[in-house]
């Protein structure tokens, strides 16, 4: 029993685990972030967070990466695999997903109070309708997308996305 | 503590040389029940091998093979070359506890498979590990050669489901483990075994039998963890499950039915099984038919009963309303999944009911504030549509819930559910001792008056049903009962009962999209509004289409056909609200 109490007192702890290093972070910002993009491009988001994680810690200034991260986030809570022959979202559950978008809308709020030209915020705003739209928060999308619109009224995609909410809410959802 | 008990009866049972896993008939006989005599009203059979916790169970799938989302376990039995039939039934003990048996058959051999899961510390928080005894007999009057092959291999092509977690290609390969040893393997036989691949032949003369234990985890595992679990015994393994079952779902006197019993027992053991431990051990999957019981019947019970359901009510349902709050979005609503806007009622009707009962919940200033927050959004989306002069702007927005629906539409049931919310907000911040700012204007009224009219109006189904345009839209079924948005007698309430009870031929279980099918639950919510209305007769019947959609382990599923096929959609549904009984044993 004195044996094991030694033991147990002095017998080393094991360390925690550290975190391998990712790649991204042996990358400057800009070619952490360019990689992002290629990877956002082909729809692998998730693989996309690291990379546009790391350019935004690396400058946090940076609306775009900020924004960017967001995106990802976002984008990478919908993202779907074949898994084992089986077609699934590329998630565990909707406990992971939603939290990936809420820390997607903090995120965007971040990168928004970064931002500094009209058209930089507006379109923030408009990819945080797209967020809330595209999970069925319908009218507080609207608001963003109008919010966009009037940051940016020469936006033609904007207006395309105003337009379209404006017209389904008014139909209760039955027009295109 | 139970922990390290456990501990120590392993210690001492290997002392003892206790269970050797041999292939020797031994005292791990089976249970003292037929499966084949407990009825499944469906077309295939199949069962759940699930524990508290878990991230992974294993299916008991029609064919009689194991399958965990990662590996499937292959069972070939066979007598002189003949491989035994599938089973016909894949029963639990009493029809609701997770210890499965099923029967096979080849010739005069009959083939009994006994199976539960357990979850040892060695398999970790998250894992399960499951007791697989095969027992064969010669019922002949000659001798017969048998062979068990228990193999270990892929998915299907098309699996049903899969382990989120399962890796493409098992690392290391897929392999069977007959003593201790540091490499990972995914299952224990006494031996021998090769591989992949466990299988033993014998002749068995009449009367003889063989027995043999195997265990399955749902995880690899390290070969000496796995092999400490193997003295244990597998009628040991169904001693202790019926022990920890029983014990965890006691107490349910007011059940006074004996067939309404099982079926509450079955709907609480599957309640349990989805609740999984990460980084904070969270409640899932914990449908809301399943939660609570109604106030008003808490309310009729002795003031001990009610104050022992109430205490184990809160209790249980601290995990479930933690789990809810994560699913709280910035803009105050309760969303889980793209487009199902009823989740914000029914997230705070969960509170209200799990918070308030016996007496309001220590925790409750939290959840009042995130029922304050849902609420202000509630009422925002209520004032926007007001601005809009849109035609049905009172209403809550559109939805394309993509459960079934098939339809995009402002849909009743969310409107239904938003009431709830009102109302439930109301009282939890009543209950946290917000009456004050009530009273101010700055906290909900109960049921908001102008929207109560507004919503009424468009509950009756046909108006709905010319909003959307086409669909199938089952909302409305709950407005009656458990969103109470209208009293039991409005007559709108009957002619939606009539309506949809005369496609199935009158009460019971209703269709869902095509009128071949048949829906598990939503039906449910009807049964419990004709209870409340006074027609005991069609809320009997309702009880009885729920009691007969039951499969052997006590499942029902949520959609199939009238023949009882339910494709890859596997009965998996808590089987009948327990409220639902619970009122009427208590009426």
């Amino acid at each position: 029993m004195l044996l094991g109490f030694v033991s147990l007192r002095v017998w080393p702890r094991r360390r925690p685990a550290e975190r391998a290093a990712h790649p991204a972070d042996r990358l400057g910002a800009d070619a952490a972030y360019g990689i992002g993009l290629t990877l956002g491009r082909d729809g692998h988001h998730l693989a996309a967070l690291e990379y546009f994680g790391s350019a935004a810690r690396q400058a946090p200034d940076w609306w775009a990466a900020r924004q960017s991260y967001a995106s990802a986030l976002y984008n990478g809570a919908q993202e779907a695999r074949v898994h084992l022959g089986k077609e699934e979202p590329a998630t565990r559950s909707s406990v992971e997903r939603i939290a990936m978008v809420n820390a997607s809308m903090r995120e965007s709020r971040g990168a928004d109070s970064l931002a500094q030209q009209p058209g930089d915020h507006a379109l923030i705003a408009f990819q945080n309708g797209q967020t809330l739209h595209t999970f069925g928060l319908v009218d507080d999308a609207l608001v963003e997308f109008r919010r966009a619109a009037a940051l940016d009224p020469s936006s033609k995609m904007i207006a395309s996305a105003l337009r379209g909410a404006e017209r389904r809410l008014a139909s209760g959802g039955q027009a295109e | 503590m139970k922990r390290v008990a456990a501990h120590l009866l392993w210690i001492a049972c290997a002392l003892a040389g206790c269970g050797h896993g041999s292939d020797l008939a031994t005292e791990e006989g089976p249970l003292a029940f037929d499966p084949d005599s407990i009825p499944d009203a469906y077309a295939r059979p199949t069962a759940a091998l699930m524990a508290a916790g878990a991230t992974r169970g294993y299916e008991i799938t029609p064919e009689g093979d194991l399958y965990n989302g990662e590996w499937k376990v292959r069972v070939r039995a066979s007598a002189d070359g003949a491989e035994a039939a599938a089973p016909q039934r894949i029963a639990y003990l009493e029809r609701w506890m997770p210890v499965a048996a099923w029967k096979r058959s080849s010739g005069d051999v009959a083939w009994r498979f006994e199976a539960v899961a357990f979850q040892p510390p060695v398999a970790g928080d998250t894992g399960l590990v499951v007791s697989l005894l095969v027992s064969a007999i010669n019922r002949g009057a000659a001798p017969h050669t048998v062979a068990l092959a228990l193999e270990l291999g892929a998915p299907d092509s098309s699996p049903v489901f899969v382990a989120w977690d399962a890796p493409e290609v098992p690392a290391p390969p897929l392999t069977w483990s007959t003593r201790s040893g540091p490499d990972t393997v995914y299952g224990w036989t006494p031996g021998p075994a090769s591989g992949a691949s466990d299988r033993v032949e014998t002749t068995l003369a009449p009367g003889q039998s063989l027995t043999r234990h195997v265990l399955l985890p749902a995880y690899p595992m390290t070969a000496t963890a796995l092999a400490s679990l193997a003295p244990i015994t597998h009628a040991q393994r169904v001693t202790e499950a019926r022990h920890d079952w029983t014990s965890t779902l006691r107490a349910r006197r007011a059940v006074r039915a004996e067939r309404s019993r099982g079926r509450g027992r079955a709907a609480r053991s599957a309640r349990l099984a989805p609740r999984v431990s990460r980084a904070a051990r969270v409640e899932l999957g914990a449908d809301r038919r399943a939660v609570p019981l109604p106030r008003r019947v808490a309310a009729r019970r002795r003031p001990a009963d009610r104050g022992a359901v109430g205490g184990r009510l809160q209790r249980g349902g601290a995990r479930s309303r933690r789990g809810f709050r994560l699913f709280q979005w910035p803009q105050g609503a309760f969303l889980s999944q793209r487009g199902q806007l009823d989740g914000t009622g029914q997230a705070l009707w969960a509170f209200e009911q799990a918070l308030l009962r016996p007496a309001p919940a220590d925790s409750i200033a939290r959840y009042a504030e995130a029922a304050l927050a849902a609420w202000k959004w509630l009422e925002w989306q209520r004032d926007f549509g007001r601005q809009s002069g849109w035609q049905f702007g009172l209403m809550m927005p559109y939805g394309e819930p993509r459960d079934g629906e098939l339809t995009r539409a402002q849909l009743v049931g969310n409107d239904a559910w938003s009431l709830v919310g009102y109302r439930a907000a109301a009282r939890l911040l009543r209950a946290a001792g917000r009456e004050r700012r009530q009273r101010g204007g700055a906290e909900p009224r109960p049921v908001p008056r102008r929207l109560r009219r507004g919503a009424a109006r468009h509950q009756e189904p046909r108006r709905a049903a010319v909003m959307a345009g086409g669909g199938t839209r089952l909302g409305n079924l709950a407005v009656g009962w458990p969103c109470a948005a209208l009293p039991p007698g409005d007559p709108r309430l009957s002619a939606l009962a009539t309506r949809v009870w005369r496609v199935t031929g009158g009460p019971g279980l209703v269709t869902y999209g095509h009128a071949d099918s048949l829906h598990g639950y939503v039906g449910a919510d009807l049964g419990t509004w004709a209870l409340l209305a006074g027609r005991r007769a069609d809320a009997d019947r309702v009880l009885e289409a729920l009691l007969h959609w039951r499969n052997a382990s006590g499942a029902a599923a949520e959609l199939f056909s009238r023949t009882g096929a339910f494709g890859r959609n596997l009965p998996h549904i808590p089987p009948a609200p327990r409220r639902w009984w619970r009122s009427r044993a208590t009426r």
